[in-house]
């Protein structure tokens, strides 16, 4: 299942999402292609994380037609999802750590999952830690890890399997503006080496220190598609 | 399954995480391999016996008084004939009074004082190794009843029936015990997993979303489960030996010439017992996981 570089990467047809009568997403089109920044912003309860939910398939959509990589979601096995998911690499907003897991063991079980040889695995994540800035937390326990430490061993994970697609929920939402600016120019620093990111924020601060496209969501409506 | 040093050590750390639920899941194998075991114990030792009573098996034919001895010689060679028949010895009544006082030294006083001999002359009638069931002692028994010559014909018929009777129900019992023990122990182990599982669900989840497979989720559990069926039978069987030797050391004393020596279960029996517990902890795994896998 490879991406092919000449169509969008996700494309997203007439989405509709409820939770039982609830509307969280109504009449969504986009097309997302490969290597752009874009940040869905919009205020609380306006869809942004049921969007990306729906992106790493988390949650399904009611109605309308989603493509990743040119692959319906609608005919995918749920046996055969993962495949689709080790495209993508994840930060969420609580950052789901695994808290009996080491940091270490956190950000491996990326690489242990597609099989991946022990000694790579340490290497690939000695370095991805280091880039973060917490080799030296390799060895602790997320609930011992302030809150900025935790997201960077988010990120961490997210990127270590170096995924087609970065999305991130909030992903300076908890964090002091000198490690949210650490957090941000390393995914930056991804989405230039050609890694799609899509970010969930309402920090209006970050979309304007970050020139990308920003699609507005309110109700769980499309307002604004700007580039 | 993928049974790595990773997947061993989520296993072994889940344990440690964990470890009432998991005392309760090897205790529980423990036991029921302990009663299995110990059915399966007297089962062998009574399928021995038997064999043991078996190769000793012989019909005692007492002929009538006052016959000639070519007459007890024509009678002795037609028994013979029998296809059931391996075997037949005459006993004189005197060497049959001879092989009685031998017996009983200890009642010498009873035979002081007969006048007469009142044993017959009588046949022992071994059978061959594959006629020695109750069906073909019962046929040749009623065909040398037949004989006018014959007095009585002896085999202790309802000490046999008894004696097959609680061999073939130790079996019965064995068998059904061993499955209704692995149903429950299935059953049981199942639910630990089951619970383990939904305290682990979000880890479980967010595995999933970073692209785990459901093989790769599966492993440390199906390599917790056969760890709890192998050490809860290696257990069972642990505790079994340990009373029987307790057991066996008091019983052999007590009854130094018993007619058997009490064994334990053989190897090839202790192997295939420790297979079904770890098939057990195996299966309790699958059940549960194939469930809780398919809904998450």
């Amino acid at each position: 299942m490879s991406i092919s570089e000449s169509q969008p990467i996700v494309r997203m047809f007439n989405i509709y999402k409820r939770y039982e009568q609830m509307p969280a997403l109504s009449d969504i089109s986009i097309d997302i292609n490969q290597g752009e920044l874009i940040f869905i912003t919009g205020p609380s309860g306006a869809g942004k994380t049921t969007l990306l939910k729906l992106l790493y398939m988390a949650e399904t959509a009611t109605a309308g037609q989603l493509l990743i990589g040119g692959v319906n979601l609608s005919r995918i096995k749920l046996s055969g999802l993962y495949q689709l998911r080790r495209k993508f690499g994840i930060i969420f907003q609580d950052f789901k750590l695994i808290p009996s897991m080491t940091v270490f063991e956190n950000v491996a079980i990326v690489l242990e999952a597609s099989g991946e040889k022990k000694k790579i695995i340490e290497k690939k994540v000695s370095k991805v830690l280091r880039t973060v800035g917490i080799e030296d937390k390799k060895n602790l326990y997320p609930p011992s890890l302030s809150g900025g430490e935790q997201q960077r061993a988010a990120v961490a994970r997210a990127v270590i399997g170096e995924p087609d697609i970065i999305i991130a929920d909030e992903p300076t939402g908890s964090l002091d503006p000198e490690s949210a600016k650490i957090i941000m120019d390393l995914l930056r620093e991804f989405n230039e080496k050609g890694t799609t990111l899509i970010i969930a924020t309402h920090s209006q601060e970050l979309i304007r220190q970050n020139r990308g496209r920003v699609i507005r969501l309110k109700k769980g409506q499309l307002v604004e598609d700007l580039l | 399954m993928i049974i790595n040093s990773s997947n061993f050590k989520r296993s072994l750390n889940d344990i440690k995480n964990n470890k009432f639920l998991h005392a309760v899941t090897f205790i529980t194998i423990m036991l029921s391999i302990l009663i299995v075991g110990t059915f399966v114990l007297f089962a062998s030792n009574a399928g021995e016996l038997l064999e043991t009573w078996k190769s000793g098996i012989k019909v005692i034919v007492y002929l009538e008084d006052n016959i000639a001895s070519s007459e007890k010689d024509r009678t002795r060679l037609e028994i013979r004939n029998f296809d059931e028949v391996e075997d037949v010895l005459f006993v004189s009544g005197e060497k049959g009074l001879e092989e009685l006082k031998n017996q009983m030294t200890r009642q010498k006083a009873i035979f002081e004082n007969l006048k007469t001999n009142p044993l017959p002359d009588s046949l022992e009638v071994f059978l061959k190794k594959d006629k020695k069931d109750i069906k073909s002692l019962e046929n040749i028994a009623s065909k040398i009843e037949k004989f006018q010559s014959v007095s009585e014909v002896e085999y202790g018929k309802e000490w046999i029936g008894k004696f097959v009777k609680i061999i073939s129900f130790s079996r019965l019992a064995a068998i059904s015990m061993g499955a209704v023990f692995f149903m429950v122990t299935v059953f049981i182990v199942a639910n630990t997993v089951r619970l383990a599982l939904y305290s682990r669900k979000e880890e479980i989840e967010i595995m999933k979303l970073v692209g785990a497979d459901d093989r790769f989720i599966r492993s440390p559990f199906y390599i917790q489960g056969i760890l709890h069926g192998f050490t809860g039978g290696t257990g069972g069987l642990l505790v079994l030996f340990i009373l029987f030797f307790i057991f066996s050391s008091n019983i052999s004393h007590d009854f130094s010439s018993f007619i058997i020596k009490i064994k334990f279960i053989s190897f090839k029996t202790l192997l295939s017992i420790l297979f079904c517990s770890t098939l057990v902890g195996w299966l309790g795994c699958y059940i549960s996981l194939k469930q809780f896998l398919r809904n998450t």
